[in-house]
């Protein structure tokens, strides 16, 4: 299971464990392993999350851009080498605010842009955290009747 | 193997390198006008398209070659082939070849009017004298990229 967003640290990355049925509150949710992690995304890596209760291994991605599209290309992907959905399923982070933070992420960081990123996607996400929980668990319940 | 070639709308250098690949034109002469419209995808393509890997043909190795229109995924785009490919344990089964790097102005400039304005009558005389000028790269870029596919499979 892949979640796909502009960045793959942030509101992904809360969906993610969010998935794997992480004991996560719009308190604590900074505290997860390799939130904020530029690194990650700079290299273009998958980050690995955990698994959840079916055993099925959660990671996120980050794009840069055009998650949709990216989301498109892994489905098509696996397609074509005859993979199907419970093989490897793809969601689309859709919460509005996510291009800001990827955008601060192109601020190097002698001028803030860590900084800036940070508070931006701690202060986004914990206003957001309710939204982000319901989409992830609606998009959980309806993966697994199209898988099962 | 699966080979991808991709480029920015999947419509032009890389159909046209897909199309060098399988042989579907003859790499010791530069396409004729008719000859390009005559290819699958070449300058066919729209918004629906983007992100779709489409089957070309199967190449004298057998290794199935296909495109795709990254859009403005850049890099970013190979490294997650890369890695989801190797997350379903495919890794040494597929090679992408970015073709973005034959273009030129004209074909650039070419391909934004015919395909994202809609004006082919205007934009495929531009788009066609850049892939002529471009066909000797891509040329080379497919002749690379079938050693390496050569060597890959042995």
């Amino acid at each position: 299971m892949i979640f796909v967003d502009l960045t793959g640290t942030y509101h992904a990355l809360v969906a993610a464990h969010l998935f794997i049925g992480d004991d996560l509150q719009s308190d604590n949710f900074q505290f997860v392993e390799n939130f904020g992690n530029r690194e990650i995304d700079r290299r273009g890596d998958l980050c690995y999350v955990g698994r959840d209760e079916q055993g099925v291994r959660v990671y996120t991605f980050g794009t840069g851009r055009n998650q949709e599209l990216a989301a498109g290309v892994i489905e098509e992907l696996r397609n074509i080498f005859g993979f199907q959905e419970k093989d490897l399923a793809v969601k689309s982070m859709c919460i509005p605010g996510s291009a800001f933070i990827a955008a601060c992420s192109h601020i190097p960081s002698f001028m803030g842009g860590n900084y800036l990123q940070d508070r931006l996607g701690q202060n986004l996400i914990k206003w957001q955290f309710e939204r982000i929980k319901n989409e992830t668990l609606r998009f959980k319940s309806e993966l697994k009747v199209r898988t099962s | 193997m699966k080979i991808i070639y991709h480029c920015f709308g999947g419509s032009h250098s890389s159909v046209l390198a897909a199309a060098v690949h399988l042989k579907m034109l003859n790499n010791s002469f530069c396409p004729s006008v008719d000859e390009m419209m005559g290819l699958p995808y070449f300058d066919k393509t729209g918004t629906a398209d983007f992100g779709t890997i489409r089957y070309m043909g199967l190449d004298d190795f057998g290794n199935e070659i296909y495109v795709l229109g990254k859009k403005n995924l850049g890099i970013r785009c190979i490294r997650m082939i890369e890695e989801v490919t190797r997350l379903l344990g495919v890794g040494t089964e597929v090679v992408t070849v970015n073709c973005m790097t034959t273009l030129n102005i004209f074909m650039m400039v070419g391909g934004f009017i015919s395909r994202r304005l809609g004006f082919p009558v205007f934009g495929r005389p531009i788009l066609l004298h850049g892939t002529k000028a471009a066909f000797a790269k891509i040329v080379n870029l497919v002749e690379i990229t079938r050693l390496k596919t050569l060597q890959q499979s042995r």
